[in-house]
């Protein structure tokens, strides 16, 4: 079975290659998909008029949000997953440069699962990215999928 | 009304004559009837003698005898006349013959009383006796019965009588009016002589109740109940002045207090007014009126006592005072109205209003005028509003600016963050990727850029710290300071194993401050420390409050300060405070050993970006004191520092005064 899909939500083109990079090193084969702002990630998610969503058992693995992003911010984004039945469940990280103390409270509030910072250096960039892989991929029980109703 | 002399004159004079008239006509008859009854009896007496005389001539009616006789009798000058007559009846002989003044056969006698009344009319009175003979013995004894031989009747005029009588009573009322004068002339006397102290008296008395309550009556010694009388007049008198004097000083007493009231009245500053209610409390009468209220109500006081109230201050049916003088005057209870506004044609403004009923049933009002006040209190209100405006307007402008800031600090968290990891993540690709490609001096300078990049996001962080600093909510308790040093040290003993470091901590260190600030402030101090001690082996650091005993350099020592780096804030927190509050607030200190600084540059210290020692010796961002100045501002407190060039620094600051 093909290990399933990352879903990284993050408008910066460098940060995306960085953070494939930094996965690519860490030997996390799970494919990497990017939504480059909010809005973008919930129809990839949910579906729009015109393209279905995803299938139940095509769902991410894992989601990695940055905050700042176009459109609909990474707190909005994180809103709806936590509203939606199918999605409610799934493991958020909030992957994000800013170290706000009021967007850190909003995460857990809104039921994210991790916060990580990006640190500038590389290095501790990669091993970051590294240890998230592991533990939410490897080490981390996945929920049980969800029924349609 | 008479007077009493008058009355006892009438009394006296009244009585003596009634008595002497009564006495008179007493006397009077009397008099008469002695006078009639002699007459009378001497008339009888007469008529018996002439009848003995005439016994022999009528038995013989001898006429010359009987002529003698009468003649004899007719002497009496009373005796008018006379007549013999016989037994039969038969006229013998009357003398003065012929001419009878009265029948011989009229009547036979008169009665006393008709005596005086037969006078009065010139009438005379017939007087009749018997002739009896008597038969005598040889002896002359007369022996058997009497035999009546005839009579005799004697005719007397009355008036001897009236003349006698007149004269009685003429003497009579001589008498008694004599009597009566010199009776009348004593009463008159006695009653002078009785009633003059009495008179003496009455003008005394008359002088008194004229008014003079001097005048005193003269006693006499022996006077009987006219003594006492005096007596009692003089203590009458004496209790009346003394009454009228103490009534006379309460009077005074009560005009000084009046005056006094009145004064008190026209003094006040509050206006009074007191109003009589007309019948239905339709309107108020001003019965008084002070200065005050007078000028309050632009009125002329004399004028306006006893005019209708509404009549002279239209103004106060609109401000519904007249409705509350109506109620007071009706209830009696007492009002207060705090603030109205009285206004008219000639005048207004704001008054504070008292009203009460008197008992007498007056409504007094107290006025007080509070205009000033009112405009004091309304350019206060529109300076507060105003005030507020510009507060609410600095707030919103500060506000709007803290929001910028925010975005300003969030958008430089993210963005200004993210190239630098870039730069950092695509050096580390390229030589990674392209080792090949580069030299040693090619992989140099991308060491350079990485460390650069680096460098820029510690700057970022201190920064946004430095921010976030001043505008995160200060959370105040009690914070162990020596067990947040302890933590420090920890940390720094951590991240420098290499490093021989000695803390000398003093323990049970307390403040009350933000714990999360405030273990900024220790980082940053604790971490300079560390960091200028590098060259000493082992480095002292010491955290402690300042003991007066033993750093005594402090009284004397020089002191950093820069205002410039807070304009506008002269009480800002840098430099050391002045000695009152040195004594009264606690100064905690980080001492070290390390390189120090030339106090030269001393006013540097505290400002953001300055920086005292060159990176390449002590690297640093130049942002970790002027967060900690920042903080212990927040905190209401001060920092300062002391040094000398190799000689170790000391960092001192105190937390705002204690609670």
């Amino acid at each position: 079975m093909t290990p399933k899909m990352i879903l990284l939500v993050e408008d910066n083109a460098s940060d995306v290659e960085l953070t494939r990079r930094a996965l690519g090193k860490s030997r996390i084969t799970n494919e990497l998909v990017v939504a480059e702002d909010g809005q973008q990630a919930l129809d990839l998610l949910f579906g729009t008029a015109t393209q279905p969503g995803l299938a139940p058992d095509r769902l991410p693995a894992l989601i990695l949000l940055d905050l700042k992003l176009p459109r609909l911010d990474g707190l909005e984004v994180l809103r709806r997953i936590r509203a939606d039945h199918r999605t409610h469940r799934l493991p958020v990280v909030i992957l994000t440069t800013s170290r706000e103390e009021q967007d850190i409270a909003a995460g857990y509030d809104l039921g994210v699962n991790s916060y990580i910072r990006k640190p500038v250096d590389f290095h501790q960039f990669a091993e970051a990215i590294q240890n998230l892989g592991l533990y939410w991929l490897v080490l981390n029980e996945a929920p049980p999928k969800v029924d349609e109703p | 009304m008479p007077s009493l002399r008058f009355r006892i004159l009438l009394a006296f004079i009244g009585t003596i004559t009634l008595l002497s008239t009564a006495l008179g006509f007493w006397h009077y008859r009397h008099l008469r009837d002695l006078v009639t009854r002699s007459f009378t009896a001497d008339s009888q007496v007469f008529a018996h003698l002439i009848a003995r005389q005439a016994v022999a001539p009528l038995f013989a009616e001898d006429a010359a005898a009987l002529e003698r006789l009468a003649s004899q009798a007719l002497a009496l000058p009373s005796l008018h006349g006379i007549a013999f007559w016989t037994a039969e009846g038969r006229l013998l002989q009357a003398f003065p013959a012929g001419d009878l003044p009265f029948s011989p056969f009229a009547s036979t006698a008169i009665a006393l009383d008709d005596l005086p009344a037969a006078a009065a009319t010139g009438r005379g009175v017939l007087v009749r006796a018997p002739v009896m003979l008597a038969t005598l013995s040889p002896e002359g004894v007369p022996t058997g019965p009497l035999r009546r031989i005839g009579e005799v009747s004697l005719w007397f005029t009355l008036d001897d009588l009236t003349r006698e009588l007149a004269s009685i009573r003429n003497t009579v009322v001589m008498a008694e009016a004599l009597f009566a004068l010199v009776a009348g002339l004593l009463v008159f006397t006695l009653e002078r002589w009785a009633t003059r102290p009495l008179i003496a008296l009455i003008e005394k008395i008359r002088g008194i109740a004229e008014g003079d309550l001097s005048i005193r009556v003269e006693v006499p010694t022996r006077g009987g109940e006219i003594t006492t009388l005096c007596q009692s007049v003089n203590q009458m008198a004496d209790a009346l002045q003394r009454h009228t004097a103490s009534l006379e000083r309460s009077l005074a007493e009560r005009t000084a207090a009046l005056d006094k009231l009145q004064a008190l009245m026209d003094n006040m500053s509050n206006g009074v007014m007191v109003c009589r209610p007309l019948p239905g409390e339709e309107d108020f009468l001003i019965e008084e009126l002070n200065r005050a209220a007078a000028g309050l109500g632009h009125l002329a006081r004399d004028q306006a006592i006893g005019q209708p109230v509404t009549h002279l201050l239209p103004g106060l049916r609109p401000m519904g005072l007249l409705e509350a003088m109506r109620r007071v005057a009706r209830e009696g209870r007492p009002e207060h109205i705090a603030e109205a506004r009285y206004g008219d044609d000639r005048t207004q403004g704001w008054w504070e209003i008292f009203l009460y009923r008197l008992p007498s049933g007056e409504v007094v009002t107290v006025v007080a005028d509070i205009t000033e006040r009112k405009s004091a209190e309304e350019a206060w209100r529109r300076f507060n509003a105003e005030l507020d405006q510009r507060v609410r307007d600095r707030t919103a402008q500060l506000e709007a600016a803290n929001r910028e800031l925010e975005a300003f600090s969030y958008s430089v968290s993210h963005d200004l963050r993210a190239p630098l990891r870039g730069i950092d993540g695509w050096s580390v690709a390229l030589l990674e990727d392209c080792a090949a490609g580069l030299d040693e001096r090619g992989r140099q300078y991308l060491g350079r850029v990485r460390a650069e990049a680096q460098r820029m996001g510690l700057l970022i962080d201190e920064l946004l710290q430095l921010s976030r600093v001043t505008r995160s909510k200060l959370e105040p308790t009690t914070v162990d300071l020596s067990a947040l040093a302890q933590k420090v040290a920890d940390r720094l003993r951590e991240a420098h194993p290499d490093r021989q470091l000695e803390f000398l901590i003093a323990p049970g260190l307390q403040a009350r401050g933000d714990p999360l600030l405030l273990e900024i402030v220790l980082t940053n101090l604790l971490d300079n420390a560390c960091k200028f001690t590098r060259p000493r082996s082992p480095a002292r650091i010491e955290f402690r409050r300042l003991d007066p005993a033993i750093d005594t350099d402090l009284a004397a020592g020089p002191t950093t300060r820069s205002d410039s780096e807070w304009p506008g804030h002269p009480g800002g927190p840098i430099g050391r405070p002045d000695p009152a509050t040195l004594a009264r607030v606690p100064v905690f200190l980080v001492r070290d050993n390390g390189v120090g600084f030339d106090m030269a540059y001393a006013g540097k210290l505290f400002g953001a970006f300055q920086r005292l020692h060159r990176s390449s010796e002590f690297p640093g961002t130049g942002i970790g004191l002027a967060t900690v100045a920042r903080i212990i501002h927040r905190h209401g407190g001060r920092v300062w520092g002391e040094s000398r060039p190799d000689a170790g620094a000391t960092f001192y600051f105190t937390l705002g005064e204690p609670s």
